[in-house]
């Protein structure tokens, strides 16, 4: 997955589990920044009777580093509240929820926003409604309605969304964690002599029909910009989770909850999708998640000696034989550091670059001043899209294919014109698009599809 | 909202403009500059830096023994009420303590010693 279940101490805490972070040139207001990030991963939509719900104790973050050091310049900051109207029940609602304050929503959320910069803290708002999860007809008639109430403006000309969505990203979990056995190339997966399959396959999408927690914010750009005649149009953008130090269970006998004293500690993080997914091994995932993307020097080998591109020839033999001699060489792939610690100089894609400095942090790298495709390609900028994926990531950009391909050899050329990329490099894929996703796209704000309700998708 | 709804939530950190922060260098650097202030009022001490002397007279171990005690009950999730004292393994003399979400390091040989001893 793109950050979903990706560490082991995480996989353990869905509500601080960053699952997704996108940050794009709003399309239809093109003078404002998206930033979404996704929390509350692999949601099934019928999950009650206690749906799913933002950590009343976990400190949301949305990051903003526009200096290009890797520290954050700008943070906005969600605190989520349970409010319950009638704890004698055991119901979430007790009948239709037709508008956001309607008292037969039982159990409901509200947050407040903060922005902090330069040492100053700004309260944005308190009291916002987050909307209920998509029950189904009965509970939540008309969920888009509700989801269009819980969209607020916030002072500054910012809209504000908390509150599910539909899975925006598609992948193939069950071929990808099957031995990396992908659907479309299933009869080249030699690595342990099973032949079993004799010809491609169709991707399937594995998070359709499944939802998530989304925390999102349009925010002007000029709001993100350090400032100064002639700011970097270049921002690194990361959420985190945190949580308190300790909790002591069964520490309130009224109620039973748990009670969390001490500072807050991170304990989630992302930036990129897939790197602590797939670059980062299993006995340092915990610790990624815990450090800022300043750190990350000290994760460098990772991304330079990618293990998933050894992997990939060590699956499908004869494969990729350039891939094969560039992992033998033991080359850095700066390629792969350039698009995922320190963004793209200008100079090696024509009219591009999202370079923020030598600083190696890992950062989603938006460059503002690029405005939104008219005709979107979900390659990104290996589409030719350069309002795509590494510049920043649309809710529909194919990050597994742009990653998978990257890692497979074809982005090297970026930094060694002589090397020849594999034919298979500009192939390989879980042969999923974004037409995989059943819950379309939105063409505004929050721009990620109306959740699958619960009574449609029971299992 | 209608006001008569049970409330959950954690004080957030910018809530307080002394812990807002700049960056996660800033917040550190002067957490610890908070910490010691913190610790030096709550604990009634002259100072907290490495080496903090309690300000009573220490009641010798084997006079101390393990006392359960009365629980706080209350109706939502402050947790001020609560302090919570950690004796990481390995180093000798530092306690951690936790209160709302504050953090203050003491480092006192004796006291983590008979609180050691106190929870065998």
């Amino acid at each position: 997955m793109s950050s979903h279940r990706e560490a082991p101490e995480i996989s353990r805490d869905p509500a601080a589990d960053s699952t997704d972070v996108y940050a794009f040139v709003s399309p239809d207001a093109p003078d404002t920044t998206t930033l979404i990030a996704n929390y509350i991963p692999l949601q099934e939509p019928s999950g009650g009777p206690n749906f799913y719900e933002f950590g009343w104790d976990v400190l949301y973050d949305i990051h903003i580093d526009n200096n290009g050091d890797g520290e954050a310049d700008i943070t906005y900051q969600f605190k989520f509240h349970v409010h319950v109207r009638d704890p004698d029940t055991f119901l979430y609602n007790v009948g239709p929820i037709t508008s956001i304050d309607s008292t037969n929503w039982n159990r409901y959320q509200t947050y407040s926003v903060h922005r902090i910069e330069g040492g100053k803290t700004t309260v944005l708002a308190d009291g916002l409604m987050v909307p209920p999860c998509n029950i189904g007809p009965l509970s939540t008639p008309n969920f888009a309605n509700l989801a269009s109430e819980a969209i607020h403006t916030l002072p500054g000309g910012i809209k504000v969304y908390a509150g599910q969505r539909a899975e925006g990203f598609y992948v193939d979990l069950g071929s990808i964690f099957d031995l990396g056995n992908l659907r479309p190339f299933e009869q080249l997966h030699a690595k342990y002599g099973m032949h079993i399959f004799s010809k491609s396959a169709p991707g399937v999408n594995a998070t359709n029909h499944l939802n998530v927690h989304s925390i999102a914010l349009q925010v002007p750009t000029a709001q993100l910009l350090a400032s100064g005649s002639k700011p970097n149009p270049t921002i690194g953008v990361w959420t985190t989770a945190s949580r308190q130090k300790t909790r002591i269970y069964d520490g309130n006998k009224t109620t039973g909850m748990s009670v969390d004293s001490g500072p807050w500690v991170q304990v989630s993080r992302l930036g990129n999708p897939l790197v602590n997914e797939v670059l980062i091994p299993m006995g340092k995932k915990d610790l990624w998640n815990t450090k800022p993307p300043m750190d990350d020097k000290e994760f460098v080998s990772y991304f330079a000696q990618p293990g998933l591109s050894a992997l990939l020839n060590d699956l499908y033999p004869g494969v990729f034989p350039h891939l094969a001699a560039l992992v033998k060489s033991k080359k850095a792939r700066a390629d792969i550091e350039a698009i995922l610690l320190t963004g793209i100089p200008s100079g090696i894609i024509d009219g591009f670059s999202n370079y923020t400095g030598a600083t190696l942090a890992d950062m989603l790298r938006l460059n503002t001043s690029i405005q939104p495709s008219k005709n979107p390609n979900i390659l990104g900028v290996l589409g030719g899209d350069l309002a795509g994926y590494p510049n920043g990531r649309r809710v529909f950009d194919d990050v597994v294919t742009i990653e998978l391909r990257a890692l497979a050899g074809l982005t090297y050329p970026l930094i060694d014109p002589s090397y020849k990329p594999d034919a298979a490099a500009s192939e390989v894929d879980d042969g999923l698009t974004n037409k995989s996703v059943k819950a379309p796209y939105l063409n505004a704000f929050p721009y990620l599809g109306t959740p699958y309700s619960g009574f449609y998708n029971p299992a | 909202m209608p006001g008569n709804d049970q409330s959950m939530s954690r004080p957030m950190p910018s809530e307080d403009p002394e812990r807002a922060r700049v960056s996660r260098r800033a917040m550190l650097g002067a957490a610890g500059v908070g910490a010691a202030g913190l610790a030096a009022g709550a604990f009634g001490m002259q100072s907290a830096k490495a080496s903090v002397k309690p300000a009573v007279k220490p009641v010798p171990a084997k006079k101390v023994k393990p006392r359960r005690t009365k629980p706080v009950v209350t109706g939502s999730q402050d947790s001020s009420d609560h302090i919570v004292v950690h004796l990481a393994p390995g180093r000798k003399g530092d306690i951690d303590i936790y209160r709302g979400t504050s953090h203050v390091q003491l480092n006192d040989p004796e006291l983590a010693d008979r609180l050691r001893r106190s929870s065998q």
